[in-house]
């Protein structure tokens, strides 16, 4: 534990959750996060620290393949939050496991965001908008693209390969 | 109709319409699990009323934070006022924001820009509840 913990002090890691994700717990976990940043920074700041973790828990919580039951055989999904400090940035890095073929859209879409700046964000948020107006989804798409509307920093991912049928998705938002 | 009332919850706004009064307030935060299921019966209750209510129309909104999902309920809502407001129907959206959260009135701004029906920013000091459970 000893070697753990030097590990996650030397990375400055604030908070870390690794398993089952589901609703009521993200909402006690925004409650953990917003007091801890609030020590360092600004209300408003650990605000927007709270809202970028919500979408990327809600983003394992919906979309990872990884499952776990529950004593009543409730399924869960299952992934890995991380909340930590880079020298004057703040960063959330989640991971949880994908289907392989949805990897490539993943990329695609993560790269063009990449690319953009704060204008092209917002048109690239709208035109996302609107043309799923039809129905209310999960909203991913719009998801990734908020995020690094609010960060306004970099965004890194990499996609792990697991096996033929799955990749692990990790996704690193600076704050 | 009668009054349709939505308690809040830690991630989900109150949600309150009055069809007497003509009022709708949805108020707080705004990241239910799943946005469609929650936002369905405000829809339709909207859409009820905007059919056969002649009264003129009022919505307050005082959200802390709206996730993407959320985001776009509130947009396919606001369409339908939009729709209802080029037919002529009386309407006006207050959109209320703590000085403190910029998020807040960035995002009311942006939704305002879509909408031709009167959009009032408003600033107001927003109290925080859960500060006063946590103490009891």
């Amino acid at each position: 534990m000893y070697r753990f913990q030097e590990s996650l002090s030397r990375d400055n890691i604030i908070f870390c959750y690794s398993g089952p994700f589901w609703q009521e717990l993200i909402e006690e976990m925004c409650d953990i996060i917003q007091r801890k940043i609030e020590r360092e920074a600004s209300g408003m700041f650990a605000q927007k620290v709270v809202v970028i973790f919500i979408e990327q828990a809600q983003n394992i919580m919906n979309y990872s393949e990884e499952r776990q039951i529950d004593k009543d055989n409730k399924e869960f999904s299952k992934g890995t939050v991380l909340l930590g400090k880079q020298d004057d940035d703040f960063f959330i890095i989640s991971g949880n496991k994908i289907k392989k073929n949805q990897q490539e859209k993943l990329s695609v879409r993560l790269k063009r965001i990449q690319e953009l700046d704060h204008k092209g964000l917002r048109e690239y948020y709208k035109e996302t908008l609107t043309r799923d107006m039809s129905l209310i989804s999960r909203g991913a798409g719009l998801g990734l693209i908020d995020i690094a509307r609010k960060s306004g920093k970099t965004i890194d991912f990499t996609f792990d390969v697991i096996d033929s049928e799955y990749s692990y998705f990790t996704m690193k938002v600076s704050i | 109709m009668e009054r349709l009332y939505i308690e809040a919850t830690k991630s989900s706004p109150r949600i309150e319409f009055d069809a007497g009064k003509g009022v709708l307030e949805i108020e707080g935060q705004s990241y239910p699990e799943n946005a469609r299921a929650f936002y369905k019966p405000v829809l339709q209750w909207v859409q009820d009323f905007l059919e056969f209510a002649e009264k003129p129309f009022e919505v307050n909104v005082r959200i802390i934070y709206l996730n993407t999902s959320s985001s776009k309920a509130m947009m396919i809502l606001f369409d339908m006022f939009e729709d209802a407001f080029q037919k002529g129907k009386k309407l006006s959206i207050n959109w209320y924001y703590d000085p403190e959260n910029d998020m807040a009135k960035e995002c009311g701004e942006e939704f305002c820009e879509d909408l031709s029906i009167p959009f009032n920013i408003i600033e107001e000091i927003i109290e925080d509840d859960e500060e006063y459970d946590e103490e009891s």
